[in-house]
């Protein structure tokens, strides 16, 4: 597992490829590659998958907390970048367009959920809110998770970029096709609207 | 704020990874959906408004040939009258108020001939 600052390491085919922490835009990508899985190739684009599924495991993993959630929406990248292949020019910063496009999916699936989870607040059955046996810690991380889910993911997705992946206002701006006054913006709110739900849950 | 700053440590060593046969399902699953490809899949996502609005467009069309009778141009009168007329009265008929000298002669010309 990557740790704060050892890079990933991610085995290709054989070879060791390290991958930059929070930088989607320095990795080294096999134009060639890029071009046969275009052209239709599906040993290229199998490898490409290969190459690709850490990166976006982890950028997933940072929204969702259970592995099948993970594992589908991984998927779902793959088979959009797949399908949409014609789209990716080979000299474009190719990781650069697939964590827009993770980031994309992961919104779309977060709006969902905040979806269900709104409507089973509202009709579903009074869940147990007994947390007697619980660390104080565990408590005070736990009512984190629950302030981070509560935010809109139009302010969490900026935020968990910046906080958890470590990726620069800029990366973030690229990342989600906005303008880095907004991202500083929506920074900048999700932090003060995290600080007030924990102010009011203490 | 300490907290806060442990909690995001935290969750940054929470890193799934794929397991040895994720290529493969990708890859299953692409085939399976190129095997379901349809005509509406052809088409590009940023197209399809436009497609659906030309054949919208093309069905009015259609309906309007279809449904709303074409307007005679001439009446029934005319009509009948129509196949009474010699070339001269058609000519007469077709013609332009301020008709000269050529265009009497013209008559005169026509009626010559019959």
């Amino acid at each position: 597992m990557a740790s704060d600052d050892v890079p990933l390491v991610v085995e290709t085919s054989g070879s060791v490829t390290p991958i930059k922490r929070s930088a989607y835009t320095n990795v080294d990508v096999d134009r060639e590659l890029i071009v046969r899985a275009q052209g239709g190739d599906s040993s290229a684009q199998a490898a490409i998958v290969e190459q690709f599924s850490p990166m976006v495991f982890r950028l997933i993993g940072r929204f969702f907390r259970v592995r099948e959630d993970v594992e589908d929406i991984a998927q779902d990248v793959f088979i959009k970048l797949l399908t949409r292949f014609d789209q990716v020019r080979p000299d474009d910063n190719f990781p650069g367009w697939l964590a827009r496009v993770t980031v994309n999916t992961c919104y779309d699936e977060l709006r969902r959920t905040q979806r269900r989870r709104t409507a089973m607040e509202t009709y579903g059955p009074e869940l147990s809110k007994d947390r007697s046996s619980a660390s104080p810690e565990a408590d005070s991380f736990d009512r984190l998770r629950a302030g981070l889910q509560a935010l809109d993911p139009k302010l969490r997705i900026p935020l968990v970029l910046k906080e958890v992946e470590e990726m620069s206002v800029e990366e973030i701006s690229r990342t989600m096709a906005l303008t880095q006054t907004n991202i500083k913006v929506r920074l900048f709110r999700a932090r003060k609207k995290l600080a007030k739900f924990l102010g009011e849950k203490e | 704020m300490k907290k806060i700053e442990e909690f995001f440590r935290q969750e940054r060593q929470r890193v799934f990874l794929p397991d040895a046969y994720f290529v493969q399902r990708v890859m299953a699953r692409l085939s399976r959906k190129a095997e379901d490809v349809g005509v509406w899949d052809m088409v590009r996502k940023p197209s399809r408004s436009v497609l659906v609005l030309a054949v919208a467009m093309l069905l009015c069309f259609f309906a309007l040939d279809v449904f709303i009778p074409v307007m005679p141009q001439l009446g029934p009168v005319d009509m009948t009258l129509e196949s009474e007329q010699g070339p001269v009265e058609t000519r007469v008929l077709s013609g332009t108020e301020d008709d000269g000298q050529e265009f009497i002669q013209e008559l005169i010309a026509m009626e010559g001939e019959q």
